[in-house]
């Protein structure tokens, strides 16, 4: 035995990876269904907006994910054991309901055509105008298609999946295996086959939208032959489409074909190498790659020598079928002939002239009311309509959410609104502090800027000042303000404590030569800043003898 | 595949009736999957080299460990490969051989697992199994064998120390070595020439060579030869018990002869089961066992070649190979056969006759063998309460019996000379 040496030697818990890889099952294939199914819808839609192009058909695509998404994980979570109880018939139709009023919304968002609170009242009475648009509509009827796609590709690989009863089940010993517990069979071949004959009929679906999208529409009605029409240039978002639509397809049908053989393997009592997973998606995604590096580089505009040889058959093959009808409708006619005939051909009938009109005027139409509806049977109808309505939104929200283990009863309802009572509390709060802090924000801001201003205006730079200009009260000032700046610039800077006179007598400590003189110049600037009397010429020009005075002092 | 065939076609129409690039790209994508899914799978596993490795014969009670050697001599890999192989039942020593594996370029993997000797026999190993196929599921599964090989399970030895047979039998005294007879057509090797030898026994090209006169050496012709005659007659043996007990005797028959080859002793055989192989071409298996079965299309069974008596280990394989697929038929009984069985052998050659019970018509088809000059000695395989009877009656005419009914009975046969039965 010991002379060979196995190279490859499975793990104990290596040997039964048959069940499917979480991350796959649970992201990487919702993923591809979901992205398979909208770049289908999203071809069909282009070839739409081709025909009508407004771009509220291309931000369906969004719309379109979402709801392929819900229903691949919808689909998802209805298969846990605990949910399977949920996977009915009514609460599917609640969800699609849901779906469906998230589809009006989005398609009101689109086309920005809300509903008016001035035609609440037609509305009411004609509650089909709320729904009969075609944006609504179409997207409806896509949104309705991509949902049963994607449950249904969903539900697909759910079955296609191991499941741990099954792996439980096959993983024992032949002898040790109870009947009753034997999981039903499912027949995964075919599974997978299903699902690679939807992808390839889809794919023949996003052929022809390719077609239809290529076709310049206005051409058409001016060529005779029918495939003689010019050819737009493909839109980015359908080309982009295509390429999701068969890249995904191919990755999913390759997953469904492990699956299957995943589970022949298990039943056969196979062990499986961990490698084989691994190298699966490696190499499906290398062969992918080279094979789409080697088509680049093929030949594709040399191929259109074919395609005329190919147009030319299809005109020889018509001219054949034209002639061969041709000749079958003369036959026919021949023969009828034989039992139509009639005795003399008619004279040929001349025409009489035409009486001459002469032309009268016009009636007035008489205003008339149109026949009044009856009212009571209208209002009646819409409001059952709106009853069952709003009866069967109620139903399908409580529904559906009941199903995610939200229960719409009254301690629910208290539950929120207290929730929502303190979620606002909170808010409020949150606010209020908010405001405080702003707010004091605000005032050191304030303070902050007034202290700087405050700064500014000490140290505002000299300004040439026309004193001549300025009225006596304003001179008086000045001198002043001039005389204490210079006092502070020799370092004898004022307060903000400090009243004039407070400030003379630091003054007149520094310069006591000047004492008389700021005294003077103080109790004038008192007079000039509070005083109501009127000041004359000669005030200022006595005053500004002593500035002068005190100036020269301060230079000193 | 055929609505793909048919996607393929609508996109080609399409793409060249309205002349897009983008279609035409998609289509040669899809051409290449169905391409490689088409003609590289069934390439890739045509090319791929798969080898068996193992010993083709094994002694009862090992194991035998068999490796399969698969090498992938592409420059792509092999995404799945599942092989299986094929073991006889009686053979399974733990799991089979269920695996799936992947294979990358040019790598060679070892796949190993055992198999038990369990019981003597010629058993089929494989066919190996292998399956592989496309990622996409596009085309059906392909299929390849490695086709089986076989294994021969010899039957269980007992080991024998020493046979306490009677020492005026040639092979009970081997310690005199002594030649009554040569045999001119056996030569054994050569010796110094000694004054008396023969000049017609000179050895004269070996004289030459060594410069010096060689004789001739042979081997003796009668003494210390033995043949072992095994019954193998079905009726002869009782219904209720045949398989035990005929196993027994095949067990008896191959511990008798190794432990007479052991003593460097000429030893052959000769029966009257069948040995399914000389029968066909085609060997037939057991579905149930996989042990080789005697073909069912062929009415009259030919017994097979008796193996004349020779010495050597190469010698016992083949008295051992023949004893694992020998089978029990109704060929000849015992008593018809036994004369006409041992014309080819010479004078004075033990016959250890192993048969089911010892009655009077075998005693006396067995005193007719010493009335031929043979030294017959009889071993009955099943239980006989009577037995005491038969050996009496052998005592009286001439040849030793005895009763050899299970291991317990062979430890007799370990004893030393002379404390006998």
């Amino acid at each position: 035995m010991s002379e060979i040496e196995p190279s490859v030697k499975l793990a104990a818990g290596e040997e039964q990876s048959y069940l499917t890889n979480k991350w796959s099952r649970t992201v990487s294939q919702p993923l591809l269904i979901t992205l398979m199914t909208t770049a289908l819808f999203a071809a069909i839609l282009n070839v739409i907006h081709s025909f009508s192009p407004n771009p509220i058909w291309l931000w369906l695509i969004p719309l379109v994910f979402f709801v392929s998404l819900e229903g691949v994980y919808t689909t998802l979570w209805l298969a846990q054991p605990r949910r399977r109880i949920l996977d009915r018939t009514a609460y599917h139709l609640s969800e699609l309901f849901v779906l469906l009023l998230i589809t009006r919304l989005y398609t009101w968002l689109l086309s920005g055509e809300w509903p008016q609170l001035a035609l609440a009242a037609n509305y009411l009475k004609y509650p089909w105008r709320l729904i009969l648009d075609v944006p609504f509509i179409i997207g409806a009827l896509l949104v309705v298609m991509a949902w049963f796609r994607a449950r249904a590709e969903s539900e697909t690989f759910t079955r296609l999946d191991i499941d741990e009863a099954e792996v439980h089940y096959y993983t024992q010993e032949v002898h040790q295996r109870e009947i009753g517990n034997k999981p039903v069979m499912t027949y995964r071949g075919d599974l997978a086959a299903t699902f690679f004959q939807h992808w390839v009929w889809g794919g023949m679906v996003v052929a022809i939208c390719v077609a239809l999208a290529s076709v310049d529409i206005p051409s058409v009605t001016t060529v005779s032959f029918p495939f003689g029409f010019s050819r737009l240039q493909l839109p980015a978002s359908l080309l982009l489409s295509v390429i999701i639509y068969f890249v995904a397809g191919m990755a999913l049908v390759s997953q469904a074909r492990l699956a299957t053989l995943n589970a022949r393997w298990l039943h056969d009592g196979m062990q499986k190498s961990p490698r084989v997973e691994r190298s699966w998606l490696r190499f499906g995604v290398f062969l992918v790659i080279v094979l789409a590096v080697v088509a680049a580089f093929l030949p594709l505009g040399s191929t259109f020598a074919i395609g005329r040889l190919l147009e030319a058959l299809i005109l020889g093959a018509a001219a054949v079928a034209s002639f061969i009808s041709f000749l079958v409708i003369l036959i026919t006619s021949l023969f009828l002939s034989l039992f139509f005939r009639q005795g003399t051909p008619p004279a040929p009938v001349t025409p009489e002239p035409l009486p001459t009109l002469i032309p009268t005027a016009t009636p007035i139409p008489v205003a008339t009311v149109p026949p009044a509806a009856d009212d009571t049977t209208t209002i009646l109808l819409s409001s059952m309509f709106w009853a069952l309505a709003v009866a069967g939104t109620v139903m399908a929200l409580s529904f559906y959410l009941r199903g995610r283990g939200i229960r719409p009863s009254r301690q629910t309802f208290r539950l929120l609104w207290a929730s929502l009572t303190g979620w606002l509390r909170e808010l409020w709060q949150g606010m209020a502090e908010q405001a405080g802090e702003v707010r004091l924000a605000v005032r050191q801001r304030l303070q902050r800027e007034k202290k700087e201003g405050e700064a500014k205006e000490k140290k505002r730079p000299f300004r040439f000042i026309r004193i001549n200009g300025l009225t006596p009260r304003q001179q008086i000032r000045y001198f002043y303000l001039s005389t204490v700046k210079r006092a502070s610039d020799r370092g004898v800077e004022r307060a903000e404590s400090e009243t004039p006179l407070e400030y003379m007598a630091d003054l007149q400590e520094n310069w006591p030569e000047a004492a008389e003189e700021l005294d003077t110049l103080t109790d004038a600037f008192l007079k000039a800043r509070y005083g109501r009397r009127e000041l004359e010429k000669e005030d200022a020009n006595r005053v500004k003898k002593r500035w002068k005075a005190v100036k020269r002092q301060l230079k000193k | 595949m055929g609505t793909f065939s048919t996607l393929i076609i609508i996109m080609l129409v399409i793409a060249f009736l309205l002349r897009i690039d983008f279609i035409f790209y998609i289509i040669y994508i899809s051409i290449g999957v169905y391409a490689w899914a088409r003609w590289y799978v069934p390439r890739s596993l045509g090319r791929l080299e798969s080898e068996r490795i193992y010993r083709d014969h094994a002694f009862w009670g090992e194991i035998v460990p068999i490796a399969i050697r698969l090498r992938n001599p592409n420059r792509l890999p092999i995404p799945w490969l599942q092989v299986t192989e094929s073991v006889a039942v009686q053979l399974r020593q733990g799991q089979p051989l269920n695996q799936v594996i992947t294979l990358r370029p040019k790598e060679t993997v070892t796949l190993s697992y055992q198999v038990a000797a369990r019981k003597r026999g010629y058993y089929q190993i494989g066919p190996l199994y292998l399956t592989s196929g496309d990622l996409f599921g596009m085309m059906p599964d392909r299929h390849a064998i490695l086709p089986g090989q076989y294994l021969t399970v010899y039957p269980r030895i007992i080991p024998l120390t020493q046979l306490g047979l009677p020492s005026r039998l040639p092979f009970g005294t081997i310690a005199s070595r002594q030649r009554l007879f040569a045999d001119p057509a056996r030569p054994s090797g050569v010796r110094n020439y000694r004054s008396g030898d023969s000049l017609r026994q000179i050895n004269w090209k070996a004289s030459a060579h060594t410069r010096n006169l060689m004789v001739k050496t042979y081997q003796p012709a009668i003494s210390l030869e033995t043949a072992v005659l095994l019954n193998l007659h079905q009726d002869d043996y009782q219904r209720s018990d045949r398989l035990r007990t005929i196993e027994w005797a095949i067990q008896t028959a191959a511990s008798l002869a190794a432990h007479l080859i052991e003593q460097r002793q000429p030893v052959g055989l000769i029966s009257n089961g069948v040995d399914p192989l000389a029968l066909s071409d085609a060997p037939e298996f057991d579905e149930g066992t996989g042990r080789l079965i005697r073909p069912a299309a062929l009415p009259d069974t030919p017994l097979p070649p008796e193996i004349p008596p020779r010495n050597g280990r190469a010698h016992l394989m083949k008295i051992l190979e023949r004893l694992a697929r020998i089978e029990s038929e109704s060929t000849i009984p015992f008593v018809e056969w036994v004369t006409t069985a041992t014309f080819q052998l010479s004078w004075g050659v033990t016959i250890l006759i192993i048969t089911a019970r010892g009655p009077e018509p075998v005693c006396q088809a067995i005193h007719r063998l010493v009335r031929l000059g043979y030294n017959p000695v009889l071993i009955t395989i099943e239980p006989d309460a009577q037995f005491a009877q038969v050996r009496e009656r052998s005592r009286h005419l001439g040849f030793a019996a005895y009763n050899v009914i299970g291991l317990a009975d062979m430890d007799v046969w370990r004893q030393p000379v002379g404390r006998g039965w």
